[in-house]
């Protein structure tokens, strides 16, 4: 079990391997709060080999790339990078435990590729869709509600596709992926 | 912790058994001889007597009221290069006392000394006792004062406004307050020295081991508290009279440089005053530099200057016997002045003249923390 | 051609190079000592406290033996020494040649006030117009454009800031001593030569320089400019670099071969700052970015000007050049900014709060906001700001931030009226020094320091109350915002300023970081021969460790001069007038027995005291004093005629007693030194009395009061006569000493000491307790670098047992030791109880220390538990098979920092990383993990924990409090800890657990009472004081260097080897020691023997012969300070010249009044 989980977080934690538990990175993280392991302690847990800790983890769910820690880290660590490097490993490795965020993220591209920006209620619709849970869309329901008496929800229409030119850069992460 | 004895006193004559006692002490191995007030030979004038012969023992007359000098500067001879043996020495308190500071400037070793303390009566000026010796000198059995009047008028100021007539730092204690000393002596081996004499004298000497009389505490606090009322109004008083420039040059004015002051302090101890050296040796020239200045000046011009020396050089060491006042031919009062400054400067450092052997001189020690007003650091 | 030949050229006077200067100067060696700025000290003028004091104490580095060769002022004040040439202002501006033999330009920046003349009276500051920051406050407060660059500075002389100078010649007006000159008239003269395609660019410059004065030509090109520059001389070019044929920087370099003392600045867009930073290179002065302002050319063409100008360029030759240029501070206001510094105003850095706290800084010692002046009550204390941090270029650590932040709480903590509660934010408290871990306890235990393990990513600021807002993670984890008053950055170090230009002209490589790089196994010695570097040139010290490498390094300069054999004498200028023939060899006439004559010469001030002081009035009371024999009255006794003139009449009335009324009487230093061999009259006979200064002070407060300035000048004339008139000749007897050293300990320190001392040509005996010398080089087998030490080693051995002034006794002990300073009787007995009786002048203690055993952590219950020299052994000798060592436990701080052996061994960190380092290179699949409290990778050592971290090795903290536990049931190590940052329980199954043990001295108690020298609490040498004087005990004459001072690495042993050498030897170097003039002396006639001075003395210098019965005096080190002398009730203990006498005449002539 080790050796295994060691190599499955290999790669990762040659990243943050100079780390010095300094904790910069926690104290300038603005979601640091809602995350069951703040970053400071998810670093130590790659570096201690917790493989199944920090799989399971959510912190880096939560990351929403604001690249504060990358620019305060004395060590210059790419933490921003790590945090999406621990996303993409997650999902590979517990692919059911990530299976919601994995699939928002993908609707949330989609939409995004579709039309050049979210659509909300088309993001929503399809994520739900796509989870199979008939509950689910009562729990957003709150939310939702709210965000369309904000105005905050754009209704659906079509744009049409390609328009925008994403397209190259949709291929040029695809061409990325391959090579990595 | 002291051990405490009585001695009984035969013929209710309290000298007489103080005469015994201190001729068994002498009796004893180690003690070469004993220096004690009294008559010797021909002479009617209480000194300081060195005794090696027991049967001249009633030369002796520690109680007389009489003080002509401190005997701490003649222990300091005695004891300052060793000796064989010891020499077993009657002190008042403040002769201890001085005693104590000497030592700490080296100039007497107490491990060649039996201190033998005696509660102190106080004493009268040299002057009036030779005035009542002459007249009436029988009718002074062994010279004991009155203790039911320790504030009699005649006593010397010193010895009025003194708070410690108990002595400290003795080996051996004769005590006298609070006891009714036509019957008893009260005797303390205070110091493991001391006590280890008493174990040597003749058991049918001494009582079996007793406690102090409770009497002797109240006596004690009584009489402390009417020498600190005598204290303080003399402070008062002196601090009044040299509250200014005018006045403390005024306070001097009858002195003449006789230097008695000097020569009668026990803790003045330099081989050779610097009032006797060149280190303050004026030219003519100077001389009339200062007439020209301030028109006309007093001659000698350096009294003040030298009481001032003597209060910088020795008033953390003054123990308050008053000697100074005692010799004084123009009766400048300069114990007065010179208590009121040691308590001052002794406040000041937190120090007390011969109170404790180990007690460093504070001059002589550093403190980075103290006076941190005046230095202003910290 | 050079003016002047020096042995030592010192570059920089901060403490390390005072320290370095001044061994020299004591050596003999004639010191030039330059600063950069107006004053010296360094950067330890602005600091006031240094802990463990808390007072500043730089004096205490004046020499205690030949002290009257200084004058023993306040360092912080000026430094006097007859040997050193202290040039401020002044910059090293070329090096040509070699070691013997270095032919040196120094650049003197002009101040523009004459400091001879200036009076510090302050007339120009209150007249000055212009304002500017303060430099030595840090900017806290202001400064006019003529100000004084620090408050105590003797002579106390105003400068110019001529950026800031508007040249409205107020000062010049005002000044009554007409030391301000600054003249524009030269302006006109001074021509510019402005290249440019652009014709607004031409035109805009030619008219802001014109309005300063400056003549101004124009070119539009390259080609333009060459033929301007053959029709007429200029001063300055200002060149455009992107120009269309032409190139700016082809231009330069046309230019600057044609005309090589033309000075170019370049103009430039962002786009070719890196051109313009190569054209520096090329003979470029300076360059401006564009587009640009007035107030950004204007003041460097008038900088360019006045060098240009009134620049003095001085040329010397020198032996050696040490370079103690120390560092600069990382800018906390850097492209990033995170916190805020310049912009939140309760942000300060670490000298800025000294300032604040210090009772000459802008707050006057008191605690205040400055953003709404109320008191402060709770600073955040913010490390590593710029210091262990990728990000800025700094993978090392800074070494001193952790022990001054915690000095400024406790400061804080104690010198505020108010409470304050103050908090270090931290990531390693680094403690590695003599005495920090129980300054840093104290701190936390004693004043309520608290600290906070973790670091801060940003300030922010409450807008509404100014407070400053501090997010970070505690200790438990959780994100905590606490609210701060203040918040000091512990800003690290940077190389100095001039570290780049200084190794240009030295032709020096520097470091990663930009420092002076060293050779191996030295932190003193450049790879360049002849040239040295001292203190944090070549990385970050403490004072202590900057005072230890200044001696290092001037045991080196020392050693290049004296193979050069030309110890150069300060010159006697001025030959005798009268040209008498010397009838003896004593320098001075004997005027013991004379009466006394006292000349006394009063210099004018060019009439300048007549308008106060009657002269005749004066002439009329001093000639009724028949001591007296001639006033003079001199009309300007600072110039070459007043000055002859003074001569003159001195030795014309024969006088044995001088004085001389003037000002400024530091500047007749100098001048009484040379008048003295003119007239053959001890300088100490002759004297000067300040009259200038009641006139000057009377002028400054415009209270012209005749009768009280008359009065001070007479009272300072009259009192400064019946001074003279009162000093005793002294003639000190010389002293022998015996010129060899003794060695105890042969390690590398001791070895190192003993061929210093013997490359010296001093004689040294060395005692090796073993039968084998190298200590601990024995084992050790590499640097932390991953040198080799066995070359070191060899060739060390090599070198001492080869050396024939080296005299070793192997495996013997020191068992008989007495005497003093000079003169030390010591027996050596060997292992067949053979003993040698020898005789020093000096002693150093290199006894080294030895890894501390245990019983900790299951030591000596497994095989498998080692320690880390355990360790190192085992490796070396190959004993460790490296695919046994899969997993490795390395545990610090075993029994160290704690208990009884509460101090940091400072080498254990790194060898920890040596050693994991090493398993990992030979097992990289090993897991090594390295348990520690906090890691002492000071200096550059920190850059090892940063590629061991990335190497793989797996790094974790415990606490004090909560150690690992290393179990070693069933034949399994395994080691438990709760692993602080997770909180959870970790469990490692070990195959070897390496400890940390920390060193422990060997210093007997047996050897430190036959020394008689005392033992620090943790058993290590006492230094006599641990800042300034950290080799030397309390004792003269004993000094110590390698580990039984101080755990340290054998580079820094070596060092330290050479620095205690070059202590010694400034004791020994002479056969005879004359003491010095102000010594006590006893008059055994008059001595009571009642011991106070003895008691009193606080030198030691005293004691009670037995023999004789009497108070003896130690020259050496006695320091005449006078205790023994105050303390002695009748003046048995006597100061000569300094009787009660002199003391009280002059206290009366003081309130002498001059009637007319």
């Amino acid at each position: 079990m080790r050796s295994t989980s060691r190599h499955i977080l290999g790669s990762v934690k040659e990243m943050i391997q100079a780390c010095i538990q300094c904790g910069t990175c926690t104290g300038s993280c603005p979601n640091a709060f809602a995350m069951d392991h703040t970053p400071r302690h998810l670093w130590q847990m790659v570096l201690n080999d917790r493989t199944r800790d920090v799989l399971t983890s959510k912190t880096f769910i939560l990351c929403s790339s604001c690249y504060y820690c990358t620019l305060r880290c004395p060590r210059g660590l790419p933490l921003t990078d790590v945090m999406g490097s621990l996303t993409r490993l997650a999902r590979t490795e517990n692919p059911t435990g990530f299976k919601k965020s994995h699939l928002f993220y993908g609707q949330f591209l989609q939409s995004i590729r579709r039309h050049g920006r979210v659509n909300e209620s088309e993001l929503m619709t399809l994520f739900f869709l796509e989870m199979k849970n008939p509950l689910l869309p009562l729990q957003y329901a709150g939310l939702g509600l709210k965000f369309l008496q904000k105005n905050k929800i754009s209704l659906p229409f079509v744009e049409k596709e390609g328009s925008h030119g994403l397209e190259k850069i949709f291929e040029k992460v695809r061409e990325m992926e391959n090579q990595a | 912790m002291a051990k405490t004895t009585f001695l009984d006193v035969a013929d209710k004559n309290p000298l007489q058994t103080i005469r015994e006692f201190l001729k068994s002490i002498l009796n004893t191995d180690d003690v070469q001889a004993l220096l004690v007030p009294g008559r010797s030979g021909s002479s009617q004038s209480i000194m300081p007597v060195l005794i090696n012969d027991p049967d001249l023992i009633d030369d002796a007359d520690p109680l007389s009221p009489c003080f002509p000098v401190n005997s701490a500067r003649l222990a300091s001879k005695l004891s300052h290069k060793p000796i064989k043996g010891k020499i077993a020495m009657v002190l008042r308190p403040c002769e201890i006392r001085a005693l104590i500071e000497l030592s700490k400037l080296k100039q007497a070793d107490l491990a060649n000394t039996v201190i033998i303390g005696i509660d102190c009566l106080g004493a009268y000026s040299t002057k009036y006792w030779a005035q009542i010796n002459a007249t009436d000198a029988d009718s002074l059995p062994g010279g004991l004062p009155d203790p039911g009047n320790p504030n009699d008028p005649h006593l010397a100021a010193a010895c009025r406004a003194c708070e410690h007539f108990v002595p400290e730092n003795a080996d051996i204690l004769i005590g006298l307050f609070g006891i009714n000393t036509t019957e008893k002596i009260m005797i303390q081996g205070i110091t493991d020295a001391g006590m280890a004499l008493l174990k040597n004298l003749p058991q049918e000497m001494v009582e079996e081991t007793s406690e102090e009389p409770v009497a002797r505490e109240k006596a004690v606090t009584d009489l402390l508290a009417s020498r600190i009322e005598y204290r303080d109004t003399m402070f008062e008083t002196t601090r009044q009279a040299i509250d200014s420039h005018e006045k403390f040059v005024r306070y001097f004015d009858r002195c003449i440089n006789c230097y008695n002051c000097r020569v009668a302090c026990p803790v003045c101890y330099c081989k050779e005053c610097v009032f006797n050296t060149d280190v303050f040796d004026h030219d003519p020239y100077q001389y009339l530099q200062w007439a020209r200045r301030k028109g006309a000046v007093k001659l000698p011009a350096d009294t003040v200057f030298y009481h001032m020396t003597r209060v910088a050089h020795m008033s953390l060491s003054c123990v308050g016997c008053g000697q100074c006042s005692n010799v004084c031919p123009n009766d400048i009062p300069v114990m007065e002045l010179f208590r009121l400054t040691a308590a001052d400067v002794q406040h000041a450092f937190e120090y007390e003249a011969g109170r404790d052997k180990e007690e460093p001189l504070p001059l002589s020690v550093f403190k980075e923390d103290e006076f941190t007003d005046v230095v202003g650091i910290g | 051609m050079s003016d002047q030949k020096y042995n030592a050229l010192v570059v920089g006077a901060g403490i390390s190079g005072i320290r370095a200067a001044l061994d020299l100067a004591q050596q003999d060696c004639r010191v030039a000592l330059i600063d950069k700025s107006p004053a010296m000290g360094g950067l330890l003028n602005q600091l006031d406290f240094q802990f463990p004091s808390t007072h500043c104490g730089m004096c205490k580095m004046l020499p205690l033996v030949h002290r009257d060769r200084s004058s023993q002022f306040c360092l912080r004040k000026g430094l006097f020494h007859e040997n050193i040439d202290l040039m401020l202002s002044t910059e090293l501006s070329d090096l040509a040649g070699e070691p013997g033999n270095f032919a040196v330009k120094l650049h003197q920046r002009p101040t523009w006030v004459d400091p001879g003349r200036c009076v510090g009276c302050g007339l120009c500051e209150s007249v000055c117009p212009e304002t500017v920051p303060d430099c030595f406050n840090e900017g806290l407060s202001s400064h006019k454009a003529i100000y004084l660059p620090v408050p105590h500075a003797i002579p106390n002389a105003y400068v110019i800031d001529l950026a800031a100078c508007s040249r409205c010649g107020a000062c010049e007006e005002i000044c009554p001593t007409d030391a301000v000159t600054l003249s524009q008239s030269n302006r006109k003269n001074f021509n510019i030569l402005v290249v440019d395609d652009e014709l607004s660019i031409r035109d805009s410059l030619k008219e802001w320089l014109e309005d300063e004065a400056f003549t101004v030509d124009m070119a539009a090109s390259g080609a333009e400019a060459l033929e301007k520059l053959k029709a007429q001389t200029y001063q300055l070019m200002l060149t455009d670099i992107k120009m269309p044929e032409m190139s700016g920087t082809a231009l330069l370099q046309k230019a600057k071969q044609a005309y090589p003392d033309l000075c170019v600045v370049m103009m430039t867009a962002y786009a070719t700052v890196e051109t313009a930073v190569e054209a520096m290179k090329t003979g470029a002065e300076d360059y401006l970015i564009k587009p640009f302002d007035p107030d950004t050319l204007v003041p460097m063409v008038i900088l360019i000007y006045q060098d240009i100008e009134a620049a003095r360029d001085r040329e010397i030759t020198v032996d050696t050049v040490i370079l103690a240029t120390g560092t600069s501070f990382y800018d906390p206001a850097d492209e990033k900014n995170i916190y805020g510094y310049g912009i939140y105003p309760n942000v300060l850095t670490g000298i800025e709060f000294e300032r604040m706290i210090s009772h000459s800084g802008p707050g006057g010692g008191g605690l205040n906001r400055l953003d709404n002046g109320r008191p402060v009550q709770k600073i955040a204390w913010i490390q590593c700001v710029g210091s262990r941090d990728i990000q800025h270029n700094a993978d090392f650590c800074s070494s001193i931030c952790c022990m001054a932040a915690i000095k400024e709480a406790v400061l804080a903590k104690t010198l505020s009226i108010e409470p304050v509660d103050t908090v270090v934010f931290y990531m390693d408290m680094r403690t590695w020094g003599k005495s920090f871990q129980q300054y840093y306890d104290a701190a936390e235990q004693e004043h309520g320091v608290r600290f906070e393990r973790c670091r801060i990513h940003s300030l922010s600021q409450d807008n509404l109350t100014g407070d400053l807002v501090v997010r970070y993670v505690s200790g438990s984890g959780r994100t905590v915002k606490e609210l701060f008053d203040m918040a000091v950055l512990s800003v690290g170090q940077r190389p100095g300023n001039k570290t780049e230009h200084l190794s240009r002209i030295c032709e020096l490589p520097l470091n990663a970081w930009g420092f002076f790089s060293t050779r191996p196994f030295s932190t003193i010695q450049t790879p360049q021969d002849g040239i040295l570097a001292a203190g944090s040139a070549t990385g970050l010290k403490d004072i202590a460790e900057s005072v230890i490498s200044a001696s290092a390094a001037a045991r080196s300069a020392s050693q290049i001069i004296t193979s050069q054999n030309r110890h150069i004498k300060p010159p006697v200028k001025e030959m005798p007038d009268d040209q008498t023939t010397k009838t003896d060899n004593a320098p001075f006439r004997d005027v013991s027995r004379e009466p006394v004559v006292l000349f006394v010469g009063v210099c004018t001030c060019s009439g300048r005291l007549n308008q106060w002081v009657d002269p005749d009035a004066l002439a009329r009371y001093f000639s009724m004093d028949p001591d007296i024999i001639r006033v003079a009255f001199i009309n300007q006794a600072c110039t070459a005629d007043g000055w002859q003139q003074m001569k003159k009449e001195i030795s014309d009335c024969l006088a044995n007693r001088v004085l001389i009324g003037a000002c400024h009487p530091y500047v007749f230093l100098k001048k009484i030194r040379e008048l003295a061999q003119t007239v053959r009259l001890d300088p100490s006979l002759m004297d000067v009395a300040d009259i200038m200064a009641p006139v000057f002070r009377a002028v400054a407060e415009e209270k012209k009061d005749i009768q009280a300035i008359c009065t001070g000048v007479f009272s300072a004339l009259n009192s400064g006569a019946e001074s003279m008139k009162r000093m005793e000749p002294i003639n000190p007897q010389p002293i022998p000493i015996a010129q060899k050293t003794l060695v105890i300990g042969g390690g590398i320190a001791g070895m190192t000491a003993a061929l210093a001392v013997a490359d010296a040509g001093y004689g040294v005996d060395l005692i090796e307790k073993s039968d084998r010398l190298g200590g601990n080089l024995n084992w050790l087998h590499q640097t932390i670098e991953g040198v080799s030490l066995k070359d070191f080693l060899t060739d060390t051995v090599d070198a001492v047992e080869k050396h024939p002034l080296v005299n070793i006794f192997m495996s013997s002990r020191l068992i008989s030791f007495e005497g003093s300073a000079g003169q030390f009787y010591s027996t050596i007995e060997n292992e067949e109880k053979k003993a040698v009786d020898v005789t020093h002048g000096a002693v150093i203690l290199a006894t080294g220390g030895h890894e501390a055993k245990t019983a900790a952590f299951g030591y000596g219950t497994h095989e498998a538990i080692v320690t880390q020299k355990e360790l190192e052994i085992r490796l070396a000798e190959n004993q460790i098979d490296p695919a046994q060592a899969g997993t490795v436990v390395m545990i610090q701080c075993v029994d160290s920092r704690q208990g009884s052996r509460n101090y940091c061994s400072r080498v254990c960190c790194p060898t920890a990383l040596k050693q994991a380092r090493h398993l990992k290179q030979l097992n990289p699949e090993a897991n090594i993990y390295i348990l520690y409290r906090d890691m002492m990778t000071c200096g550059f050592s920190e850059s090892f924990f940063t590629r061991a971290r990335n190497e793989g090795v797996i790094f974790m903290t415990y606490d004090r409090e909560n150690p690992p536990a290393v179990d070693t049931g069933a034949g399994q190590i395994t080691v438990s800890l709760t692993e602080p940052v997770l909180k959870m329980p970790v469990e490692i199954s070990a195959d070897l657990v390496v400890l940390a043990t920390g060193i422990v001295p060997d210093f007997s108690d047996d050897l430190a009472s036959l020394l008689g020298i005392p033992k620090d609490s943790h058993g290590f040498f006492q230094e006599a004081e641990s800042k300034w004087r950290p080799l030397d005990a309390i004792k003269e004459g004993i000094f110590a260097c390698g580990i039984v001072h101080s755990p340290r690495s054998a580079t820094e042993a070596a060092d330290t080897g050479r620095a205690a050498a070059q202590r010694a030897i400034s004791l020994i170097s002479k056969p005879a020691y004359l003491p010095d003039k102000t010594m006590a002396i006893v008059r055994h006639s008059l001595c009571s023997l009642c011991e106070r001075c003895i008691e009193t003395c606080p030198y030691g210098a005293r004691m009670f012969n037995l023999d004789h019965t009497l108070i003896q005096i130690n020259e050496l080190m006695c320091q005449g300070c006078g205790a023994c002398a105050a303390v002695c009730p009748n003046d048995a203990s006597v100061l000569p010249g300094h009787s009660g006498r002199r003391m009280l005449g002059t206290i009366d002539a003081v309130f002498e009044q001059l009637h007319n």
